[in-house]
């Protein structure tokens, strides 16, 4: 038998039960892990993407996949992290789809730092921006989201030494834009 | 959350301010809404699955209780002694055969 809980008891439970209730198939389970994780999922989203309504459109479709493949999860633990990872598939979906090289370094950078302003600030978004697609998503789980190199390497299906690379050349590259133009 | 200790002090702190609030109601409204359209196509889909089934059923349906009923007439005839003994017959042949097999 289903079990259900109220919106209240939903809003106080600990997330394991809510994800394990939305695993069971409760709808107001998942309404609820909505609820809890649309703010950093699309701050996430954010930092790849530097567009709101871009950024917003693919949370919610990230939603939408979360909610029709919730029963494969292995464990309610891993919520999160899996929640992470189809953002950061949709994202890299998204920019295959526009035919957008994941990994162009010297390119995107340069071009891009070239043609800003050099009296316009930098702000983070924007040096982010210069980075390429591969190197920004490794920079922004490693800062922002706070995982380790390890994470990054199985979340992303990467070899480590790459995801070493892609963090440390990316951190390096934003430093020196941000210095450049701070 | 795990954090490496070889990062950049200076950017885990811009990163940290970088994090504003969002306002929340509108995108959970439009969360709901896709949801619910999932949810109706998904419906709609099981309908039509379960329509199309049933009418191939009735379509197949006199063909099928045919088939059973000679099915059941060919079991009545092999469910007779003389089927028994020539089964068990073919049976100890095969058995023999492949002991003959064996042995070489």
């Amino acid at each position: 038998m289903k079990r259900t809980l109220t919106a209240q008891a939903l809003a106080a439970a600990a997330e394991t039960t809510v994800v394990a209730l939305a695993m069971q198939g409760d709808d107001s389970a998942f309404d609820e892990l909505v609820r809890r994780r649309q703010e950093s999922l699309r701050q996430f989203l954010r930092r790849l993407c530097r567009d709101a309504t871009l950024a917003d459109d693919l949370a919610q479709q990230v939603f939408v996949q979360a909610w029709q493949s919730i029963r494969t999860l292995r464990a309610p633990g891993a919520f999160g992290g899996w929640l992470r990872k189809l953002a950061a598939n949709e994202w890299l979906q998204w920019l295959r789809h526009r035919r957008i090289p994941l990994d162009s370094l010297k390119q995107v950078g340069e071009l891009s730092v070239a043609a800003a302003p050099i009296t316009e600030r930098m702000d983070l978004d924007s040096a982010l921006s210069q980075l390429p697609p591969q190197p920004r998503l490794c920079v922004v789980l490693a800062y922002s989201e706070g995982m380790s190199h390890g994470e990054i390497a199985t979340a992303l299906q990467l070899p480590l030494g790459t995801v070493k690379s892609h963090i440390a050349r990316g951190a390096a590259r934003l430093r020196e834009l941000l210095q450049a133009y701070g | 959350m795990p954090m490496n200790t070889d990062h950049d002090p200076e950017l885990t702190r811009l990163f940290a301010e970088a994090r504003g609030t969002l306002p929340a109601a509108d995108f959970i409204t439009d969360v709901a809404e896709r949801l619910a359209r999932v949810r109706r196509r998904r419906m709609l889909f099981y309908c039509v699955a379960v329509a199309i089934l049933m009418a191939v059923l009735v379509v197949l349906a006199p063909d099928l209780i045919d088939a059973s009923l000679a099915m059941s007439a060919a079991l009545t005839a092999v469910n007779s002694p003389t089927f028994w003994i020539a089964g068990l017959l073919i049976g100890g042949f095969a058995l023999l055969w492949t002991r003959r097999g064996l042995r070489r």
